[in-house]
């Protein structure tokens, strides 16, 4: 059950008014503070707006846009006043990788899993589109994430994920490098999550902060990396 | 009535001998001419060639000009990569910041390369297939073509945070987008299709459309000298087609999911493209989350479909199989089984759809064979070449 100023907020966001979902944070935080507001009114805002989603309530990808927006308006401020304040920053989750597998271009998805994956703790190296799947592996080895995303819209570039499969099966690393497969021909395709050789997949970029949590923890029981 | 005379009584309001139907067969055309890609989206005689062999195989009563959204972009100067099984998609585009657009120039549909390309194309099918057949331009409305400047993040992330930027963006791209379109109609288009790849619920909310995008595509519109389809690029679509059947020259639309065919409160003679459709009853197709996601959907889609009449409805079927393009709702197995999911007439409703469209255009070539439905890619893809 939702307080009154998180409703409000949540119906600024359902309306697509990001300056007075902003107004109404402002309002609030301005007689306590901004990280109060992070976990008081963002984190269950974003997570029923996520379900929201997931249930296909009517909602577009601006809604998610704007909802990412107020999110980085937030902590962004958190993280200024905690810095005037000298208090300790908020402890990171773990290190992730994400991209776009060999071929595809189709960014959006990816720039979104990437806001929201940061707003929720995680440090996210973003390698971009077109990325080959030894370059994948390399970045996770190289900063110590144990799950790596990779994202693709088309089902024919998504088949170029089952290279990134082979590449960590191939360097033993299966089980503790985790592989979250997401992309708008996923949800199509239920099965090709399976046909590609993905660990798990999320239905919007809300839900995959779920997903990374999820992985992460997998990956730490079958041991360390090299 | 040959192909052409059908598909403009259509568009004009009048009762046909039959419905026309086609296929989306741009793409498939390099299949049965074994054309490498990069060739048949640059040379318009192998484009040509391509849709020579669609018409001789299939027969459809529209051929469509090459639809491949990312030649735009690179008419504005983004570069593309070729794929050896689908069509192109926009690599860099040509703007990397959105409020650097004052440096570009609007492509010169006379000289540019891509424009050109896509010019000569439909001239050559119109001087082979012109008088017989219809043939389809493909556009691409002006709210949407900044994608194919900018990408489609970078883009909406303008209209949505920097209001100003993007009506200059609009404002400047509009001339652009009126030229070219009734370029097209003066190559010889019977109507021209237009993707709407923003304006669609999957990513602006109704009431950007409406207040941001509305006045923008009536004021576009106004100038075109010819009937437009509105094209849903794949995307859910129903939710807004109210607001667009209002706009000037818009004489049908289609949807993947296959929606309406007809608008409520519409005149009689719009029409409305369809993936699957057989007299007056739609088979949903299209994308799919789960079973029973889209109950909602369902019960507007039903509404709406007793407002269509047969007679004016035009059969698109998707068809890729053989070049394994990716797109959801290019598989028509897919769509048949999602069909099946939600109506249980669904797949015996789709097969008679797909006798009937078949029997009319193909003069009884045969196409799929009745009740063997895992047998249908394979009956279609083995058509001889």
């Amino acid at each position: 059950m939702l307080s009154d100023i998180q409703q409000q907020v949540l119906a600024k966001l359902m309306e697509g008014d990001r300056v007075a979902a902003i107004g109404l944070i402002d309002e609030w935080a301005l007689h306590r503070a901004y990280s109060r507001a992070v976990t008081e009114i963002l984190e269950p805002v974003l997570h029923e707006f996520g379900e929201q989603w997931y249930r296909g309530e009517e909602l577009s990808l601006s809604h998610g846009y704007i909802a990412g927006k107020v999110a980085q308006y937030l902590m962004e401020k958190s993280l200024h006043e905690q810095k005037k304040n000298n208090s300790a920053p908020r402890k990171k989750k773990g290190v992730l990788v994400i991209g776009n597998i060999e071929d595809d271009y189709h960014s959006l998805g990816r720039m979104m899993l990437r806001r929201f994956l940061e707003i929720s703790g995680w440090h996210v190296h973003d390698l971009g589109n077109d990325v080959l799947a030894e370059e994948f592996v390399d970045k996770a080895l190289e900063v110590g994430a144990r799950v790596i995303g990779v994202s693709a819209m088309m089902y024919t570039n998504a088949l170029n994920i089952r290279k990134l499969r082979r590449e960590i099966d191939g360097r033993g690393l299966k089980g503790r490098l985790q592989l979250a497969v997401g992309g708008a021909i996923f949800i199509s395709r239920p099965g090709l999550v399976r046909e590609v050789g993905g660990d798990g997949t999320a239905i919007n970029a809300f839900k995959s902060v779920e997903l990374m949590e999820r992985l992460w923890h997998k990956s730490t029981l079958q041991g360390e990396l090299p | 009535m040959n192909s052409r005379e059908r598909m403009e009584a259509v568009l004009s309001g009048n009762i046909p001998d039959r419905p026309p139907v086609s296929m989306g067969l741009s793409l498939y055309g390099a299949g049965l001419t074994h054309c490498p890609l990069l060739k048949y989206y640059s040379d318009p005689g192998a484009y040509a060639s391509g849709q020579d062999q669609v018409r001789r195989i299939f027969q459809p009563d529209i051929l469509f000009a090459p639809f491949a959204m990312p030649l735009y972009a690179q008419a504005f100067g983004g570069t593309l990569r070729f794929y050896e099984n689908q069509p192109p998609n926009m690599k860099t585009p040509a703007l990397l910041l959105p409020k650097d657009f004052h440096s570009l120039s609007l492509p010169d549909p006379d000289t540019n390369p891509s424009l050109v390309y896509i010019r000569r194309a439909i001239r050559t099918m119109r001087s082979r297939h012109g008088g017989e057949v219809a043939i389809a331009g493909v556009g691409m409305d002006p709210v949407s073509l900044p994608i194919m400047l900018m990408g489609l993040d970078k883009w909406l992330e303008t209209f949505l945070f920097e209001k100003q930027l993007a009506e200059d963006i609009l404002g400047w791209i509009q001339p652009f987008f009126r030229e070219w379109v009734n370029i097209l109609f003066e190559e010889g288009t019977s109507f021209v299709a237009l993707p709407m790849a923003f304006t669609t619920p999957a990513i602006v909310p109704r009431k950007l459309v409406t207040e941001r995008c509305l006045p923008l595509l009536k004021q576009a519109f106004e100038g075109i000298n010819g009937p437009l389809v509105l094209h849903s690029t794949g995307a859910p679509f129903a939710r807004f087609l109210d607001l667009f059947a209002q706009l000037p020259n818009v004489r049908g639309g289609n949807s993947t999911a296959g929606i309406p065919l007809k608008m409520p409160g519409k005149p009689s003679e719009t029409v409305w493209f369809s993936w699957v459709t057989l007299r007056g009853r739609t088979v949903i197709g299209g994308q799919w989350k789960r079973p029973g996601k889209n109950a909602g959907q369902f019960s507007r889609i039903e509404k709406m479909i007793r407002f269509s009449s047969w007679e004016h409805q035009v059969l698109i079927f998707p068809w890729r199989p053989l070049l394994k393009s990716s797109m959801p709702s290019d598989d028509p197995w897919r769509i048949l089984k999602n069909a099946d999911r939600k109506f249980s007439w669904g797949g015996n409703c789709f097969m008679r759809c797909v006798q009937a469209g078949a029997a009319l255009p193909l003069q009884g070539r045969p196409f799929v064979s009745a009740g063997q439905l895992p047998s249908f890619q394979i009956a279609y893809g083995s058509v001889p070449a």
